[in-house]
């Protein structure tokens, strides 16, 4: 596995394009996590949160 | 990132904050919405459930991408595809090239991106674009970090590959021209 053999311009050329591929990458996680999460999900750490709490307090 | 309440919060009462990363890695690696929705909220409730095993002022929000790894894979078993694919073979006839200037286009990225196996999707999100160590992804994923590397590496070429950008050998590796022209003839054969 040697990335960077004898040959500087095509590695100058799979630099650029490993560049762009991480960019891309990050792209795609990116614009994933500038969407609004759902309410859902929050509501049902709340429900969690709240049957714990009614466990807990029931008696033994 | 503040680690200096870390240890001693409740770790339920931080997940709240970690949905979002959660849900955009859930996207990443499914490539589907609604499938990532259900994937959360499954590991939500897990992580619930088992929220003693987590270590306090450990890394949640890697204890949670590592649930939510964990239980898409365990579903994918289960209703896997009747035809095994690790390595996106199915995908090799797909070729984007690039615009003129060589840049690429994000939709035409997204495209290649979608036909990389699962596996392939799991470590570049995890190293490339989340921002994780190979470390940290290695621990996630259960492997090795050798493991990690070489598998980001193969994902890479793979990538290059159905972006048409791996056309001059030596791009990422010398080995690339053969191992496209075993794919290719794996993929021939069984497709």
């Amino acid at each position: 596995m040697r990335n960077h053999g004898s040959r500087p311009e095509q590695d100058g050329q799979s630099d650029q394009i490993k560049a762009q591929i991480e960019e891309n990458l990050k792209r795609v996680y990116q614009s994933a996590l500038v969407e609004e999460v759902p309410d859902r999900f929050k509501l049902l750490l709340e429900q969690l949160k709240n049957k714990d709490a009614e466990k807990n307090e029931a008696p033994k | 990132m503040s680690s200096v309440s870390a240890a001693d919060a409740d770790p339920r009462d931080q997940l709240v904050e970690h949905l979002r990363p959660l849900r955009a890695f859930a996207i990443s690696l499914t490539r589907n919405v609604a499938a990532a929705d259900d994937l959360v909220q499954d590991t939500i409730l897990k992580a619930w459930a088992s929220i003693d095993k987590f270590q306090r002022g450990s890394n949640l929000q890697a204890w949670l991408f590592t649930i939510l790894r964990n239980t898409y894979y365990s579903s994918l078993r289960k209703s896997r595809r009747e035809v095994s694919d690790p390595d996106g073979a199915h995908a090799a006839g797909l070729s984007v090239k690039p615009d003129h200037d060589g840049r690429m286009a994000f939709t035409d990225f997204l495209r290649a991106f979608d036909t990389l196996s699962d596996e392939h999707r799991e470590v570049l999100i995890l190293v490339g674009a989340s921002g994780f160590s190979t470390e940290e992804a290695a621990e996630m994923m259960g492997v090795a970090p050798g493991t990690v590397k070489s598998r980001a590496s193969r994902a890479r070429k793979r990538l290059a590959h159905l972006l048409g950008l791996a056309e001059g050998e030596g791009m990422f590796s010398g080995i690339d021209a053969i191992t496209d022209a075993v794919i290719g003839r794996g993929a021939a054969a069984t497709g």
